[in-house]
């Protein structure tokens, strides 16, 4: 049971608010804000509680997603729920964001042929009917719940909009970043530094072209896009908020109930005069049938308009994640894997698939298959959707997958990895005379080599140097496997002194190996039945993490 | 809420809500009814449509007006309970949808409960059961919990229970697997064989929610760990290095981690675990080193020599947080394990340079008292330390001080002679605070009765007395935390809790009822201790204060508590 739910950017700033069961006012953020900078450090305890409040809390992509719950709810439920949330919605805001940028370029367009036959001055008025426009397309794409929310924004971002013309035809560069930043509050902090670099980048452009009406349609544009953006974000998440848990209780997060609040493509609807609002009911509920999409247009699957254009793909990729420990002296001190099988489904209609493992592929200490090398894990758990009948016999995984992605198959090994351990470093680490630290590191990479053409150091590596972590940032591109790589780090360090070079170290490695998986764990097959009219798309990706690759010096 | 205000929406709302056929919109039903809910006016409109709602065709519908009820009710806690709702609601237990089963739990849970939640008894259990794979995770996640006020008749139907269950113990999914867990243990606590066994076949899916990606997930599940071990100590003692911490792990999780490893620690993998242990002593983050040393300290209690070693050898890095954590580690296990001494005397030569904090300060202060014969540069240290006291900020330290130099005193007369005059002088003379100046004058006092008395005050144990042979900590029953498993409890109450009750050594124990035992025991075997002890007390019978500082000098025992009370647990220092 969740009482409210909120999303803070890590400087504090409200981005939804969601209360469920009005229990609690909703200074409850504010209360939150305050005990996460009142600690040192960035990282505070994933339960708080203020009287018997308790904030549980998820941290991702630098904001706080929170949910405040009573004591004895399930921390299990209460995280993973957040979790999957972050997730839906991530990728929801992934689709709206193509979305707004597929309108914006034929909006910018449509400026652009219009702008240049016409004057400056006329310009002006036509861009701010544009931008109108624009808004419109955003108020019929959003659905009539949340109606409320788009007029206020609306609002509030047609003067800013006017304002960011205006600027443009001035082209003045300050007036423009003040304008996108009295737009930030609503926006997103990635908006926000969309719409900052974007704008700054239009802001150099039109002071090329002093004033001239490309800027001008430029800028609609790009408002637009931002005003986008920020509408998209608050509909996606009102609407998941509101379908994902009602009253405080999670309903569903099944992604074939879900899709259908997504929405993929415009819907065309009539034009939407801002100017007789009066007219309009507060939030949606009692809006007149002929301004407004009926509210049930939610609830329509947009599968058929996809199912015309959409591509009919299935991607089934093998992640890895290493966790890997190598002592002082080179020994292998840890090692473990966890693996997953994901299954990510674009196909409007797929009654069963079957997934065939290595045959060797044996799971336990004491079961191994085949002659060759084996393909060994500890401990492998099944999607509850996943018939093994074929299994035991065949390595065969057979399931009927629904639209979305979904995990199949997790597994883990530990201690003992078919290869050995993909990189190793070979550090030397001495004082020099002058009292300064040097680093000789020599790093190779063990695994085989894929191409004749071998670069042996690559020349766009970079390091440096970050105080704040004590730590040295040590960036390779690109390092093909076979191949070793050697640096030298001069250090200049206050009072160093013999037993200070006990403190170096260790070194963490961060690295993504594609086409590789750790335990060498293939996909012999992929079939699906019935077979697929028209072209489908297999995809078997393999891909290998770090989760944390710790070599002690 | 804006729309609450508005007269024309409210009309709006009455009229949608008079319409008989308001739930053939799915949506706007919802809306409707999400709405009504926050509005007390419009209460008596909203009961039709529930009603309609509930019988509706269309499962979302009543997913919705499910809920409804239970809003509803909330919204009027003191009207009466309409039987035939919960009637209509038991009924819908059975519908075909389970989100709407699940709802209808949900609902029956708020609206009775004065009454103590939804009824459960055999037959619903046996739906519930038989249905539990239809629904979601979430689903499952609530009808395991309701299921876990049932109480079967029978051991049969207890043990069907639990192999229809068993699946759902290995789950892939966290929140299934430790929902099942707990309505094992809720199930069998009556049987602990049973509840052992469900233990260890949960183990391989915690360990597998301790790897994943969330990094909260992992914490969550490293806590909960925590919890079993407690029952359990062997159960992740081959598995210890999946408590390896990883380079970018935030702090929160590291120091749990720790945790866990001391709980680990056997024959076959010390050497392995100090020596991971020993990479994270020079951690970036000061707490985390913190945590590290102190873990180590912890190990030493049974592997003290390998642990003295590192200890010793990360005072040469003449760190500031770590050379403090060190010391602090030290006093605590030389308390626990007196053999240790003579390495810890060797090895607090010249390390007061680096020492900057006042609980760093505290502890070297307070080896220097109890060893002070042994460490042949002790009254220098201290010397230094009664030079410096005039800038002295810290109470601590200067109480500390005063009691050093009078044990110090009582060993080494000759040397420390001079500067206790000088210290007693400034103490009396000068110092403002209250605590200080009473305790100087206290000494002083003291001193005007006699050696002999002062030493029988002062001189106290050197260790824990009531430690004997080294035996591993005893296997908690499962009763003791099987209410908080699965609840925000163990994530909450952090360190703290678990620490005291996993350490369970005198020298946590505060002024509780243990020590008063303890303490009226030896006052009754000498008398003239008594006396004395009874002069001070009511010398100073107005301030608590003073009645603990004269048990402090009474009985050293008790000091170390008093010392420690306040800190971190493993050791990381309070900041003042």
């Amino acid at each position: 049971m969740i009482s409210q739910l909120f999303i803070l950017s890590s400087k504090g700033d409200h981005l939804v608010y969601k209360d469920f069961r009005g229990e609690a006012g909703s200074d409850v953020v504010n209360i939150f804000y305050e005990k996460v900078t009142a600690l040192s450090g960035d990282q505070p305890p994933v339960v708080m509680s203020h009287k018997d409040l308790h904030f549980v809390h998820v941290r991702q992509g630098g904001l706080y997603w929170v949910a405040t719950t009573t004591a004895d709810s399930s921390p299990f439920t209460v995280i993973e729920f957040l979790n999957r949330f972050e997730k839906t919605f991530s990728l929801s805001v992934c689709l709206s964001v193509s979305l707004c940028l597929s309108l914006s370029l034929s909006l910018s367009l449509l400026s652009l042929s219009v702008c240049l036959s016409l004057s400056l001055s006329l310009c002006l008025s036509l861009s701010l009917s544009l931008s109108l426009l624009s808004l419109s397309v955003c108020l019929s794409l959003s659905l009539s719940l949340c109606l409320s929310v788009c007029l206020s924004l609306s609002l509030s971002v047609c003067l800013s909009l006017l304002s960011v013309c205006l600027s443009v035809c001035l082209s003045c560069l300050s007036v423009c970043l003040s304008v996108s930043l009295s737009v930030s509050p609503l926006c997103l902090s990635v908006s926000l530094s969309l719409s900052l670099s974007l704008s700054l980048s239009v802001c150099l452009f039109s002071v090329c072209l002093s004033v001239s009406p490309l800027s001008v349609c430029l800028s609609v544009c790009l408002s637009s896009l931002s005003v986008c953006l920020s509408v998209c974000l608050s509909v996606c998440l009102s609407l998941l908020s509101v379908c994902l848990s009602d009253y405080g209780y999670i309903q569903t997060t099944s992604s074939d109930v879900l899709k259908n609040f997504i929405q993929t493509e415009a819907v065309s609807s009539r034009p939407f005069s801002l100017f007789d609002l009066s007219n309009v009911g507060l939030f949606g509920a009692e809006t007149q049938q002929s301004k407004v999409a009926p509210s049930s247009a939610a609830t329509r699957p947009i599968q058929s308009s996809r199912e015309q254009g959409g591509k009919s793909e299935i991607f089934v990729d093998v992640i890895e994640r290493m966790s890997v420990v190598i002592g002082s002296n080179g020994v292998l001190m840890k090692a473990d894997v966890e693996g997953e099988i994901r299954v990510k489904c674009y196909m409007p209609s797929c009654s069963e698939m079957r997934i065939g493992l290595n045959e060797e592929f044996s799971i336990g200490k004491s079961q191994l298959r085949g002659y060759g090398a084996a393909v060994r894990v500890d401990e492998c758990s099944f999607h509850q959707a996943v018939r093994l009948d074929e299994f035991d016999s065949h390595r065969i995984l057979r399931l009927c997958p629904s639209q979305g992605e979904q995990t199949v198959m997790q597994y883990q090994l530990s201690d003992d990895l078919p290869a050995a351990p993909p990189f190793r470093l070979f550090p030397t680490i001495e004082r020099d005379s002058g009292g300064r630290l040097l680093m000789y590191l020599k790093l190779r990479c063990d695994l085989p080599p894929k191409s004749l053409s071998q670069e042996l150091s690559s020349p766009d590596q970079s390091a440096e140097l970050k105080l704040q972590s004590r730590a040295i940032d040590w960036q390779i591109p690109r390092f093909p496997g076979g191949t070793q790589l050697s640096a030298l780090f001069k250090l200049e360090v206050s009072g160093l002194s013999a037993a200070s070079m006990l403190e170096v170290g260790p070194v963490g490695l961060s690295f993504e190996l594609p086409k590789l998986t750790a335990t060498g764990l293939q996909i012999r097959f992929l079939r699906l039945s019935p077979v697929q009219p028209g072209p489908s798309q297999r995809w078997v990706r393999y891909v290998t993490h770090s989760d944390s690759y710790i070599i002690r010096i | 809420m804006p729309y609450l205000g508005s007269e024309d929406a409210v009309r709006e709302l009455r009229r949608a809500l008079s319409n008989p056929n308001v739930q053939s919109d799915q949506l706007r039903y919802r809306n409707t009814i999400l709405k009504v809910i926050r509005l007390p006016s419009l209460v008596e409109y909203v009961e039709q449509p529930l009603t309609a709602g509930l019988k509706d065709r269309a499962a979302c519908v009543r997913r919705v007006a499910v809920l409804g009820w239970a809003k509803l009710h909330n919204l009027q806690p003191n009207s009466e309970i309409d039987a035939a709702v919960v009637n209509e609601l038991y009924t819908l237990l059975r519908d075909p949808d389970p989100v709407v089963m699940v709802n209808c739990l949900r609902a029956l849970e708020e609206i009775l409960k004065e009454e103590g939640g939804v009824a459960i008894n055999k037959p619903i259990t046996h739906h519930l059961l038989k249905r539990l794979k239809e629904s979601d995770v979430w689903g499952q996640c609530e009808v395991l919990r309701i299921l876990q006020r049932y109480r079967p008749q029978s051991e049969d139907e207890l043990f069907d229970i639990l192999s229809l269950l068993d699946a759902s113990l290995v789950s892939p999914h966290p929140p299934v697997m430790a929902a099942t867990l707990s309505l094992f243990l809720s199930l069998c606590s009556g049987l602990p064989a049973v509840n052992l066994a469900a233990l260890e076949r949960v183990r391989a899916p915690l360990l597998a929610a301790c790897g994943s990606v969330s990094r909260e997930m992992r914490f969550t599940a490293l806590c909960h760990i925590q919890l079993l071990l407690r029952s359990l100590p062997g159960l992740m003692g081959a598995h210890y290095k999946r408590f390896f911490c990883g380079y970018a792990e935030p702090a929160y999780i590291k120091q749990r981690k720790m945790q866990v490893l001391v709980e680990l620690v056997n024959d076959e993998n010390v050497a392995m675990l100090l020596d991971e242990l020993k990479g994270y002593c020079t951690d970036v983050n000061a707490d985390t080193a913190q945590a590290a040393i102190s873990a180590i300290g912890r190990i030493g209690r049974s592997y003290s020599d390998r642990c003295l070693e590192i200890l010793t050898g990360l005072l040469g890095l003449k760190q500031e947080h770590i050379t403090s954590a060190v010391v602090q580690t030290m006093r605590d296990l030389v308390w626990v394990c007196p053999q240790c001494s003579d390495t810890v005397c060797l090895a607090l030569e010249g390390c007061e340079e680096t020492l900057q904090d006042s609980q760093g300060r505290q502890a070297l202060l307070w080896l220097l008292a109890v060893y002070g014969e042994r460490i042949s540069s002790a009254p220098y240290t201290l010397e230094v330390f009664i030079d410096g006291v005039r800038s002295e900020a810290s109470l601590g330290v200067k109480m500390e001080l005063l009691t050093t130099t009078m044990r110090l005193f009582l060993c080494r007369p000759a040397e420390t002679q001079d500067m206790l005059g000088r210290l007693l002088h400034y103490c009396i003379e000068e110092e403002t605070d209250m605590c200080v100046r009473d305790q100087a004058l206290l000494y002083y006092r003291l001193l005007h009765c006699g050696i002999e008395e002062t030493q029988k005050v002062l001189q106290g144990r050197r260790s824990d007395p009531s430690l004997g042979v080294l035996i591993g900590r005893p296997a908690e029953p499962i009763s003791q935390w099987a209410c908080s498993f699965n609840t925000l409890k163990p994530l909450r109450q952090g360190s703290v809790e678990t620490e005291s009750a996993s350490r369970g050594s005198p020298e946590h124990v505060t002024f509780d009822p243990k020590p008063n035992t303890d303490l009226s025991d030896t006052l009754d075997c000498s008398q003239t201790e008594t006396l004395l002890y009874k002069l001070i007390i009511f010398a100073h019978k107005t301030h608590v204060v003073y009645k603990i500082q004269c048990f402090i000098i009474k009985y050293p025992t008790i000091y170390k508590p008093t010392s420690r009370a306040g800190s971190k647990p493993f050791g990381c220092p309070r900041r003042d």
